[in-house]
């Protein structure tokens, strides 16, 4: 029975058991379509080896112990954005406690006595409020608060 | 049996490259870098400088190769040390430093915005002095190779960029990056198979 690609990855790769691997070169030997697939993978692994990294830019270390060296290096980024959060949070509630704790200030309107009568009978040029009962009937005291159906 | 009587049975040319002795080298560090973290939990800055120097290297090139560009790996490869440095404290040495560390980085390049859109970064390379074009050919080759590993889904490109270029096993890639064994083979049977087709006419020999 062939081997599976991931064999052939793991018979490049020195990763099978020596007994496994021996079974497999055995197979190769004898089974001319594995052997070509194998031929594939090993050129195709060889021709990755082509990329080499180049030289890479040179100060790395001491940038990391500066980036280290920084106060918040100890504290994760995600703890930092917890602690504004929290703060977030703590300002809003003592803001809401605030509002909720301290009295409110609600506007003194003075109450206002009604004007007097006699003062709205002289705005119309009468002496008296009873003036005007003499003259308008119709609004006296009696009707004040009548239970009459309106007509 | 030796890789020369393997290939003689196979015809094959097996790549010669030390990969498996660099993990190990690796793995035998892992005590000193257990030690170094220890240190740094405790507030001894020098084992940041040790750490920084020890894998900067390998931690820049793996993000290089991820973005293309040498500022924003560098942005990543700061963060990751960073990273190790605030949580030097939560460390435990159960897995070997460097997965840990591959751990990080992999999860900043994914996360990284700038990172996802790799840019094609092409190096010179110098004119021969007997006027070959073998230099131009290696650099078209390797322009090559950069666009189609960089063309691949991010999950692919990591996984290769860890097997190939870092040299870890399927299981450390596994551990390294959180995803399954299983997710892992299949990444890299598809992502190697892609790179197959489209490196076809690049392939030596």
């Amino acid at each position: 029975m062939c081997p599976g690609p991931s064999d052939l990855i793991q018979l490049l790769d020195d990763e099978l058991p020596p007994l496994d691997a021996i079974r497999l070169r055995r197979h190769l030997d004898c089974c001319e379509v594995c052997r070509q697939k194998f031929r594939d993978l090993n050129a195709t692994w060889q021709t990755l080896g082509a990329w080499k990294v180049p030289p890479a830019p040179a100060g790395f270390t001491g940038r990391v112990l500066a980036a280290a060296s920084a106060p918040a290096a100890r504290e994760a980024p995600w703890r930092r954005a917890l602690g504004f959060a929290a703060a977030a949070a703590l300002a809003a509630a003592i803001g809401i406690a605030a509002a909720l704790l301290v009295p409110r200030s609600v506007p003194q309107v003075a109450a206002q006595s009604p004007p007097d009568r006699d003062e709205l009978a002289h705005l119309v040029g009468l002496d008296t409020w009873d003036d005007a009962g003499a003259l308008f009937p119709l609004f006296t005291d009696e009707d004040e608060g009548s239970d009459q159906e309106p007509l | 049996m030796t890789d020369d009587a393997e290939s003689a049975s196979t015809g094959i040319q097996y790549d010669t490259e030390p990969r498996l002795l660099a993990i190990d080298s690796r793995d035998s560090d892992s005590l000193a870098d257990a030690d170094l973290m220890r240190r740094l939990a405790a507030g001894e800055m020098s084992a940041l400088t040790q750490i920084v120097n020890r894998h900067q290297q390998r931690i820049r090139s793996l993000a290089y190769r991820f973005t293309g560009r040498w500022d924003v790996a560098d942005d990543i490869a700061q963060e990751a040390f960073l990273r190790v440095y605030r949580f030097a404290n939560r460390y435990k040495p159960t897995a070997a430093f460097s997965t840990w560390l591959y751990r990080i980085v992999t999860n900043l390049c994914l996360d990284s915005r700038k990172a996802r859109r790799p840019v094609q970064l092409i190096e010179t390379t110098p004119a021969s002095d007997d006027g070959s074009d073998q230099p131009l050919i290696d650099q078209e080759k390797l322009a090559a190779v950069q666009r189609e590993v960089q063309a691949l889904p991010e999950r692919q490109r990591i996984a290769v960029l860890l097997h190939r270029f870092e040299g870890l096993s399927h299981e450390q890639i596994a551990t390294a990056t959180g995803w399954g064994s299983g997710a892992v083979e299949s990444l890299l049977v598809r992502a190697y198979e892609q790179l197959r087709q489209r490196l076809r006419m690049w392939r030596d020999g």
